[in-house]
């Protein structure tokens, strides 16, 4: 029974031993991975919420506020982008470029509503009517729960980029195709306020 | 067999089978230990010089033997903690998509809503239910335990008619309540390393023909052989190990097939369900569907196996089962029966339920069960129902059974909650007319389990976050109530905190801890007398020779000795555990009949030894 023989054998053994490490690393970023896709989905939900809402919106401010015309179809068509960005994003949450997408026609839309109610101020009796009231109320507490969403969301991201960021795990990564995962933050500072609405 | 045989029937078999894989180790350890030996011996010839040393060297069976017996650690290793984190880790890990109402189609709101009826009917924590985008049809349940379990169903059986689907997922739903998947995940990892010894074999061998096709003195037959030999060996072992898995497998499911009947009273629901499977196939395209195929309702392999070693029995002969399986009939009052006890007999005019037919309830199910647990549904208040779908409102159903009755401490809780989250604080309140509106306990545990799901959605720093809430909450006015302490701590678990495996033991081992129980429970029965009667009411229902003890003080019975005491209590074997969850039962009962208020603080407790008690529902 050589040495050569033995140390083979423990070379071979070692070598096993790294490799299902490797198959536990991948295992892992596969699941972690998953699990941030599945935390998009509250995202999701949220934002469906908000932009189902604000048609309706628009509709009731429109009785009132006929002139401003221009400053009510910027934020349907906001709103419209929003939702084709977010099919592309909910259909691969994985795609860092689709999450920066909706990230961003979210902003405009934010945008477009803080205008909208800057200029409400002006038509008093539009702030006073009870469906506009409603609908605000639910807007904002929406705007909150998309908040929460967020950063259920983010928490998830960071747990599975630290994952694939660490050392050794990181030649696994990379070798296997994981790219790194997009946080979903709000960008612009000014747009970071939700439309305060105060009746 | 009632829900407690059933899940004494899964440890026996859990044990059985570790036994027989074990040997199966052992059978593996000595033929690679063989294997080389003789590979030696061969290669000796090679060597003139050390031709004659043969016999046994205990160095290298020293050797090898460790090494077997790393590889095979190892690849159960690696399983493992893959499954480690529970049902939705293994739904996620196979590529699963979690739905949700508000973003669901027609097909997914469909299954959602089964489910939801069929966690209100037995009284175990909704599961979350992912879909795997596949045609064919088949359905999974994963988890340890039912506060982990997840469901999984492909696109294929979200087509298919109601019935059918809702026959599926009561046979997923039966192998959480039987107790399956516990044994199952045990299972998967002691199969993945049998099954990595012969992955090594095939990793030589690849090498060795390989490098042998490279060189120029062509390939080292030893190592070739020894390559080769590895795989053979590797592949008995897991033939070994999957004839094991399979034959295990197969009893579950005839057994699983048979509560889904016994749920629905609807043979034709699985059966057709089956038999679509019969003619479309039923294969699942993913890595991980070969370690989990028997976590499947139809075999997930591609490749036909000979029926030996198909992971499920095959289908004509499931479907000549279900179609041959009488149908239950209601059997009234022997004590024991659980098949379809009629709905008159569960409500009395009060409303309230005789406290010797409260084990007969539990984790039971039948046919009047599933439709009384469809129309609670549709009776609980929408705003609510929506609320405990979603994890930020979720949040504030898990708080409400927490929010005292009494202004002044309410209005504390409440400017707590603000504190730290003002939208929570405005949730709260605005939920809470509605909650203190349903009647008392006919809703409230159904809401709490619906909200499971998406309480344990929430990501970790959420979870620890909300629980420091609800600790605050909880400690308000300083004294901690039996039922506050209940809640919490399915509360916790439900956020992901792991309880360690308890050892099995009998009752009459665990007298001390079951009278703490009792003792806790008689304490909020009321006075002095009433208390040392409920106590006697209970002790008296269980087996246990000897007077009943001394009725334990309140300090005896204070959170800080009642919750390891039901930790113990939670390794009880079938007949401890029915023993008593009677006992209590009578405990709590006042006058022999278990009324709303009563039952949820029975139901808080069972659940916490892992008895699931369903809401009681009157016809």
């Amino acid at each position: 029974m050589g040495p050569t023989t033995i140390v083979l054998i423990v070379i071979g053994v070692v070598v096993l031993l790294l490799l299902m490490w490797a198959v536990g690393v991948y295992n892992n970023l596969v699941t972690l991975r998953n699990r941030f896709k599945n935390a998009f989905a509250q995202i999701d939900v949220q934002l469906k919420r908000r932009f189902d809402l604000i048609p309706n919106l628009v509709e009731t401010a429109k009785a009132y506020m006929a002139h401003e015309r221009g400053t009510l179809e910027a934020v349907i068509q906001a709103r419209n982008q929003a939702v084709s960005a977010q099919g592309k994003a909910a259909a691969d949450p994985g795609d860092a470029g689709a999450i920066r997408g909706l990230m961003a026609a979210d902003a405009a839309l934010t945008g477009g509503l803080g205008k909208l109610f800057a200029l409400m101020e002006n038509y008093p009796q539009l702030k006073a009517d009870a469906n506009m009231r409603q609908l605000s109320e639910e807007l904002t507490s929406t705007e909150n729960k998309v908040a929460f969403a967020r950063q259920a969301y983010n928490d998830v991201v960071m747990v599975y980029n630290t994952a694939r960021e660490l050392f050794p795990a990181v030649v696994i990564a990379n070798v296997a195709g994981f790219g790194a995962a997009q946080l979903y933050e709000i960008e612009v500072a000014a747009e970071r306020e939700a439309p305060k609405v105060k009746f | 067999m009632d829900f407690f045989s059933h899940q004494d029937a899964a440890r026996r078999a859990s044990r059985r089978l570790i036994v027989v894989m074990v040997l199966a180790v052992i059978a593996v350890v000595v033929s690679v230990n063989v294997i080389f030996h003789l590979a030696l011996a061969a290669g000796h010839e090679y060597e003139p010089e050390m031709v004659g040393r043969v016999g046994l060297d205990w160095r290298l069976i020293g050797g090898v033997t460790l090494g077997t017996v790393l590889v095979i650690c190892g690849g159960a290793l690696v399983s493992w903690f893959g499954l480690r984190g529970g049902g939705r880790s293994v739904a996620e890990s196979l590529g699963g998509r979690e739905i949700h109402h508000a973003t669901a189609d027609e097909h997914g709101r469909r299954a959602l809503n089964i489910v939801e009826e069929m966690s209100i009917a037995s009284g175990v924590p909704r599961p979350p239910v992912f879909v795997l985008e596949d045609d064919g049809i088949n359905a999974f349940a994963a988890g340890f335990r039912p506060a982990d379990a997840a469901i999984g169903v492909t696109r294929g059986l979200l087509k298919l008619p109601r019935d059918e689907v809702q026959g599926v997922i009561a046979h997923e739903y039966s192998h959480i309540l039987n107790g399956d998947m516990r044994l199952n995940m045990r299972l998967i990892a002691v199969i993945a390393g049998l099954l990595t010894v012969a992955g090594v074999g095939r990793l030589v061998l690849d090498g060795a023909l390989r490098s042998g096709r490279g060189s120029k003195k062509g390939s080292p037959l030893p190592l070739i052989a020894i390559g080769a030999a590895l795989w053979a060996v590797g592949m008995i072992g897991w033939f070994f190990g999957r004839w094991i898995q399979a034959a295990f497998s197969r009893s579950r499911e005839f057994l699983a097939d048979a509560s889904a009947v016994q749920f629905t009273r609807n043979p034709d629901g699985i059966a057709n369900a089956l038999s679509r499977i019969a003619g479309g196939g039923s294969g699942v395209a993913s890595n991980r569907a070969r370690d989990v195929a028997h976590l499947f309702f139809a075999d997930a392999m591609f490749s036909r196996m000979s029926s030996m070693f198909a992971t499920h029995p095959p289908l004509p002969e499931r479907i000549a089962r279900i179609k041959g399986l009488p149908t239950p009939e209601p059997v009234t009052g022997a004590a024991g029966s659980t098949v379809g006890a009629p709905a008159g007999a569960m409500g009395l005019a009060g409303g309230g339920v005789r406290a010797s037919r409260v084990v007969e309830l539990a984790g039971a199910m039948s046919p009047d069960r599933l439709r009384l647990g469809a129309a609670l549904l549709d009776r609980l208040p929408p705003v609510l129902v929506q609320a405990s779908r979603e994890p930020v409102t979720a949040r504030a159903i898990s708080l409400l059974p927490l929010l005292h009755r009494e202004t002044a401490a309410l209005d504390r809780q409440i400017a707590i909650v603000h504190g730290k989250d003002p939208w929570l604080a405005a949730e709260l309140r605005r939920l809470l007319p509605i909650w203190t509106s349903i009647e008392a306990d006919r809703a409230r545990w159904p809401l709490i389990q619906l909200a499971s799901p998406a309480l344990a959605a929430l990501s970790e720093r959420q979870r620890a976050s909300h629980l420091r809430l609800c600790d605050a909450l909880a400690a308000t006015d300083g004294v901690i109530t039996l039922r506050e302490f209940c809640a919490l701590r399915a509360l916790r678990r439900v956020l992901g905190e792991i309880r360690p495996t308890v050892p099995r033991c009998r009752l009459k081992d665990r007298a001390d801890d079951a009278a703490i129980v009792l003792g806790a429970i008689a304490l909020c029965a009321g006075d002095e007398n009433v208390a040392r009667q409920a106590f006697a009411a209970g002790w008296a229902r269980l087996p246990l020779a000897g007077g009943a003890p001394a009725r334990p003080d309140a300090t005896a019975c204070a959170p800080g000795a009642l919750g390891p005491a039901l930790d113990r209590l939670c390794g009880l074997d079938a007949a401890g555990m029915r023993a008593l969850v009677d006992a209590c039962a009578h405990a709590v009962a006042a006058d022999g009949t278990v009324q709303p208020r009563e039952a949820e603080l029975l139901r808080l407790i069972a659940g916490q030894l892992g008895v699931p008690i369903p809401a009681f529902m009157d016809s």
